[in-house]
């Protein structure tokens, strides 16, 4: 994770991941019942601030991947927010206590979906299992047509889900102008660069390169 | 994408979200991402390969890049020659060149033989030499992927895996004319290229590592155990000594047999047909190569290949043969089209015919009612002509019913026009005539039961 420490680098990749991963927070938000312009503008905001690097002291990148990292954030901005709005509506005093200060706390060893957890934690890990594949897929694309070959990615991309026989390599062959081994070669070679590019989407994310195995597994279980 | 309108995935069959990224099922998408790459080929020896940088001192002359795999006989890096800027593939023998003295010069005389092989779909060989304690390769780069990994990605249909023969049937007819057996054929040394090309490597090279001139069947059997036992002709076990172009065709046997059926021919194995739908002929090719006996096998690659393009010239070996008399090219669309409009002419000509008789016929009822001398000849007259067109009209209508029933039934013609024709056509029958009740019911079931393939066509 390159998005470590104070350094003014370290802040800048923080700034780039955040902005790779505004949609799940944003869809995090949608998702617990706010409206689209509020939960923009609290995307904002949050971002804003932890770019800044206040109220948000409490989420430490240190402590798992940045998926929970910003999680744990997120809640704990809301949280911090919802105090705010409690005291000044009560003219301060009460204590709320924060829904989930645990949510950093995710140990980074094995780790399943917790069935205990809201509907809200999965939707927030399954926003971000789609932005994992969708910026693979955008770096695979924008690889590929500067290289010229922007036709190739759009009539393959269908068999980066695997083998099924409910697709015709031949048909593609036909679309591309190409034989059907050259069909095959291309396949082969696509889903090999998209397994990279998921490797380095995910090696961002996370602290060591050994966890990025057990991440992939974990946003594949979320999806399903 | 192919199928735009797909909101279940071809893979799972589970709904695809709206949010899908490119429209793709996540999950599938992000499994097959999680899946282990197919390995080049296999590493089998105790200690790992030589590391790239290990190498990089011995060849000077190359840019060393990557390791692109290591097998039984040695391993294969990618590499650059840059006073030619050129990519090369560099194999160097696992062989331990000290062990046996006399493998240098026998290897020297082999490596000039296989420099001449200069074939389209043979890796040619660049260079040759020694580096430290081992012998090495310098080939030609091929940038794709070898038949086990084309075989991982989606697997051939039989007239794919027929073609892919072909080529293969070409390098080998070449080799074995030159004398070189490749002992080796298996799905990891065929390559096929970016453009689809086929690329057999390693010729010969099996017999320079595995095999040493005394021809010691222990020392042979364990360069065959190091080998692809299960692409071997049986000879190959048996007498090493004693093996011909045939044991080639055998290895290319067992291979058709895996791109046919994703199996290898083992003990009594089913035949390719019966595994998968094809053209059963398939099953005589793989057999004639697969024969345990080499006599029993086809005796040539030449032969294969003339075999195989028998069976794939004008016919489509994907599907059995049952299928195949059923295939839209059996029925020519254009034929139905002419019997189709041929047929609706002869009806229009025939309503025509049936307006004139009917008139002629009211004709004939009004002269009964008259008077007078020429009567008789006026009635002969309009009654004839009644009589003569409605004859006209019936041989037109009969022959018409004939060319309209060879269009619907067949030549299958499926046009719009001919839907709607055929439907008044059948009402009209059924109004008209008896005979016509019959067809017009059989007529308008037909059509009815069939109207889709009328709208896709």
């Amino acid at each position: 994770m390159r998005a470590r420490g104070d350094a003014p680098e370290a802040r800048a990749a923080l700034g780039e991941l955040c902005e790779a991963y505004w949609t799940p927070v944003f869809r995090f938000l949608c998702r617990e019942g706010r409206g689209e312009n509020e939960s923009r503008d609290l995307t904002q905001e949050f971002f804003t601030r932890l770019l800044a690097g206040s109220g948000v002291e409490k989420a430490e990148p240190e402590k798992g991947r940045f998926r929970s990292y910003l999680l744990g954030a997120l809640k704990h901005f809301l949280a911090e927010r919802k105090r705010n709005a409690g005291r000044q509506k009560r003219g301060g005093g009460a204590v709320v206590e924060s829904i989930e200060s645990g949510g950093t706390e995710t140990s980074p060893g094995m780790q399943i979906p917790d069935p205990g957890a809201t509907v809200s934690d999965a939707w927030f890990d399954r926003g971000w299992a789609l932005a994992v594949m969708d910026h693979a897929l955008t770096a695979v694309q924008s690889g590929l047509e500067e290289a010229g070959k922007g036709k190739q990615f759009e009539v393959l991309n269908p068999w980066l889900i695997g083998d099924t026989e409910n697709l015709s390599q031949a048909d593609a062959a036909e679309e591309l102008g190409m034989t059907t081994g050259a069909v095959k070669v291309a396949i082969h070679r696509l889903r090999k660069e998209f397994r990279n590019a998921v490797e380095t989407e995910i090696g961002q994310t996370v602290t060591r390169p050994d966890e990025i195995k057990e991440e992939l597994r974990y946003l594949i279980e979320v999806l399903s | 994408m192919t199928n735009p309108t797909t909101t279940s995935c071809p893979k799972c069959g589970a709904p695809i979200s709206e949010d899908a990224p490119q429209g793709l099922c996540p999950k599938c998408v992000l499994a097959e991402a999680s899946t282990v790459p197919e390995p080049t080929s296999s590493p089998r020896g105790k200690t790992p390969p030589p590391t790239v940088e290990e190498v990089a001192p011995h060849f000077p002359e190359l840019e060393i890049l990557e390791l692109i795999g290591a097998g039984g006989m040695g391993v294969v890096y990618k590499a650059r020659q840059p006073k030619l800027d050129r990519l090369v593939a560099l194999k160097v023998l696992s062989h331990d060149l000290a062990a046996a003295p006399a493998f240098e010069e026998r290897f020297n005389r082999e490596a000039r033989v296989l420099a001449r092989l200069s074939h389209p779909n043979i890796v040619a060989i660049f260079d040759t030499g020694t580096a430290g304690p081992h012998a090495y390769f310098m080939m030609e780069y091929v940038d794709g992927v070898n038949l086990r990994q084309a075989m991982h990605t989606g697997g051939f249909t039989p007239s794919e895996a027929l073609a892919l023969v072909q080529d293969i049937c070409a390098a080998l007819k070449f080799s074995h004319e030159e004398g070189i057996l490749h002992r080796d054929i298996k799905p990891e040394n065929v390559l096929i290229d970016s453009r689809g090309q086929v690329k057999i490597a390693d010729f010969g090279i099996a017999k320079l590592v595995g095999q040493d001139e005394t021809n010691d069947v222990t020392l042979t059997m364990q360069g065959a155990a190091l080998g692809s036992p299960h692409y071997m002709a049986p000879e190959q076990f048996e007498t090493p000594g004693d093996v011909d172009q045939r044991a080639d065709i055998y290895s290319l046997g067992v291979v058709l047999y895996e791109m046919l059926t994703g199996e290898l021919p083992l003990g009594r194995f089913a035949l390719p047909s019966e595994k998968a739908a094809m053209d059963a002929r398939i099953d005589a090719i793989v057999l004639r190569t697969l024969a345990k006996e080499r006599d029993a096998r086809f005796q040539t690659a030449g032969e294969v290949r003339t075999e195989v393009e028998t069976l794939t010239r004008n016919h489509n070996t994907d599907k059995s043969v049952d299928e195949r008399t059923n295939l839209p090219e059996a029925r020519d669309p254009k034929s139905g089209r002419k019997f189709a409009i041929a047929g609706a002419c002869l009806q229009l000509g025939a309503v025509v015919g049936a307006i004139t008789s009917v008139s002629a016929w009211t004709q004939t009822m009004k002269i009964t009612s008259m008077r007078g001398a020429e009567a008789p000849a006026m009635m002969a007259e309009a009654l004839s002509q009644a009589v003569l067109a409605s004859s006209i009209g019936s041989v037109l209508g009969l022959i018409g019913t004939v060319l309209l029933l060879v269009a619907l039934f067949g030549q299958e013609y499926r046009a719009k026009w001919f839907y709607w024709f055929m439907m008044i056509y059948s009402i009209l029958s059924l109004i008209a005539f008896p005979v016509g009740t019959v067809i017009g019911i059989i007529c308008l079931v037909y059509i009815t039961k069939r109207k889709e393939e009328f709208e896709t066509n």
